[in-house]
């Protein structure tokens, strides 16, 4: 279980996250959604080990968030891949530096590549990949790890909107497989109802809860053409609009 | 195989040109200081004879060590620039202090401190070819994303990781990148280095050859010592189709 509570964070003199609080149960995916520069890249951070002037607690399973010994994995936008390393090499990054053993793991990471379709693609460098394509390889790096945690920080923003839908896709039936606990963070509201099984929304800087909202679609197959998808995406436009000032 | 071919027609072609302008020059100067091309080329066998490989190896020996030297230096120097620490506060200022500063200048105190010692010559065109490494080195290091570093530490990489997955090869690139270009500054400060105290190196074999007024001959050291140069870029090109196919 992942705990963050009274979550605060400054920079400078001005404050990005203001008293966030949140409680995400093993296995939920829970969709962070706020206009820009709310703070939620900052809030993602955090948990990811790479902001650490922060006030108030996060605790993953009773404990800090200890990166070397557990699993955390991150996907963000500029896909977050070193390009002097084939896409094979990307994938399992995250083992190296766990220092897992290669062999053991390989049938799991020919699982993941060929359910993500990119077990052709393994000897490319990331110059010679389509953005969808660098997508799933940092998709696949993360699952290859089988996260604790699971970070998403706008990951199909780059994307179109053809290759976003089919990624956002393709990315579900593998998170489904192994529901790790995931916090994807977005400014899309499209895509934190297709992908958020709860759907915290935050105010303009400095980020707080506004709300939590339950999804009624998620994980529905063809949530995007449901009547509930159309009516809980208005929601929380009325939200978001709500809290802007004029 | 296309690659070859094409390397073989560039270089035929450059060859080519390089021929026909230096006939042309001679034909329309015509003095004796420039003689024509062929004339050059038909006393290359004839160097065989006055220990030209030898000069060559001294050349390749000490542009080697030099440019091996300037490499490390620099990677080292120039990854630690590019930090946070103490080092880097230290040395931006020494760096931008000393760049402006005539470094060849500084050959008579080198000779004069080392002596008349290959160890000398090797110094000398080290001073010379690092500062460009540094300086590339610095900025490729400083100009890695910051979303590099957060992924790897999401990871939990520790420092020496992070250093060997993400800096180290960031740095290695920007060293290939400049070294065309480090390669041309030494071997021209090598023909200088070589013009003091030395008995051995394509640089006094062609001066040598130019104090006896032997203008073939002097040519003909110019053509040996650009074709040593010549192997030497092609030697880049391949480390860099081995090592850089990543850029695409």
């Amino acid at each position: 279980m992942l705990n963050i509570s009274n979550l605060s964070l400054n920079y400078a003199q001005t404050a990005a996250l203001a008293d966030v609080s949140l409680s995400i149960d093993k296995g939920d995916i829970y969709a962070i959604l706020g206009p820009s520069g709310c703070g939620k890249t900052s809030l993602l951070n955090i948990l990811a080990g790479s902001i650490t002037h922060h006030t108030g607690q996060v605790t993953l399973y009773g404990g800090a968030i200890d990166h070397k010994n557990m699993s955390v994995g991150l996907i963000t936008q500029d896909y977050g891949l070193l390009p002097w390393r084939t896409a094979y090499k990307n994938v399992i990054l995250p083992l190296k530096i766990k220092c897992k053993d290669i062999g053991s793991c390989v049938d799991k990471i020919d699982y993941v590549l060929e359910k993500l379709g990119i077990s052709e693609l393994r000897n490319r460098y990331p110059v010679s990949l389509s953005g969808g394509q660098k997508q799933r390889v940092a998709i696949a790096a993360a699952f290859v790890m089988d996260p604790d945690l699971l970070l998403m920080d706008e990951p199909f923003s780059a994307l179109d909107q053809v290759t976003r839908e089919a990624t956002q896709e393709l990315f579900f039936r593998v998170w489904e497989e192994s529901c790790p606990t995931t916090i994807l963070v977005t400014h899309s509201i499209e895509e934190a109802v297709f992908l958020g099984q709860k759907i915290v929304v935050l105010s303009r800087a400095p980020g707080r809860v506004i709300q939590i909202l339950d999804n009624p679609v998620f994980g529905c197959p063809d949530a995007r053409g449901l009547p509930g998808f159309a009516a809980i995406s208005s929601e929380l436009r009325q939200l978001l609009k709500s809290d802007v000032r004029p | 195989m296309k690659k070859g071919i094409t390397a073989l027609v560039n270089f035929s072609v450059g060859a080519a040109l390089v021929l026909a302008v230096w006939q042309i020059a001679h034909l329309a100067l015509s003095v004796n200081v420039l003689p024509s091309p062929f004339v050059v080329l038909r006393a290359l066998p004839a160097l065989l004879g006055q220990d030209i490989f030898t000069h060559a190896y001294h050349s390749f020996y000490r542009i080697g060590m030099a440019l091996l030297f300037s490499m490390l230096i620099g990677l080292i120097v120039g990854i630690a620039a590019a930090g946070k620490g103490v080092f880097a506060k230290v040395l931006t200022p020494f760096l931008y202090f000393t760049y402006p500063i005539p470094r060849v200048a500084l050959l008579p105190a080198v000779m004069l401190i080392f002596g008349l010692t290959d160890a000398a010559k090797i110094i000398m065109i080290t001073i010379i070819v690092v500062y460009p490494i540094i300086v590339v080195v610095r900025d490729s290091v400083k100009d890695i994303p910051k979303q590099t570093y957060n992924t790897l530490t999401c990871y939990g990489a520790g420092r020496v990781q992070v250093f060997l997955y993400i800096t180290l090869p960031w740095a290695l690139g920007g060293i290939l990148s400049t070294a065309r270009i480090s390669l041309g500054t030494a071997i021209s400060i090598l023909f200088f280095v070589e013009a003091y105290g030395a008995r051995r190196g394509m640089g006094f074999f062609i001066l040598d050859a130019w104090m006896r007024l032997n203008y073939v001959q002097m040519y003909a050291g110019i053509v040996v010592l650009s074709m040593a140069g010549f192997a030497l870029f092609v030697l880049i090109d391949i480390i860099e189709g081995v090592f850089m196919k990543w850029k695409g």
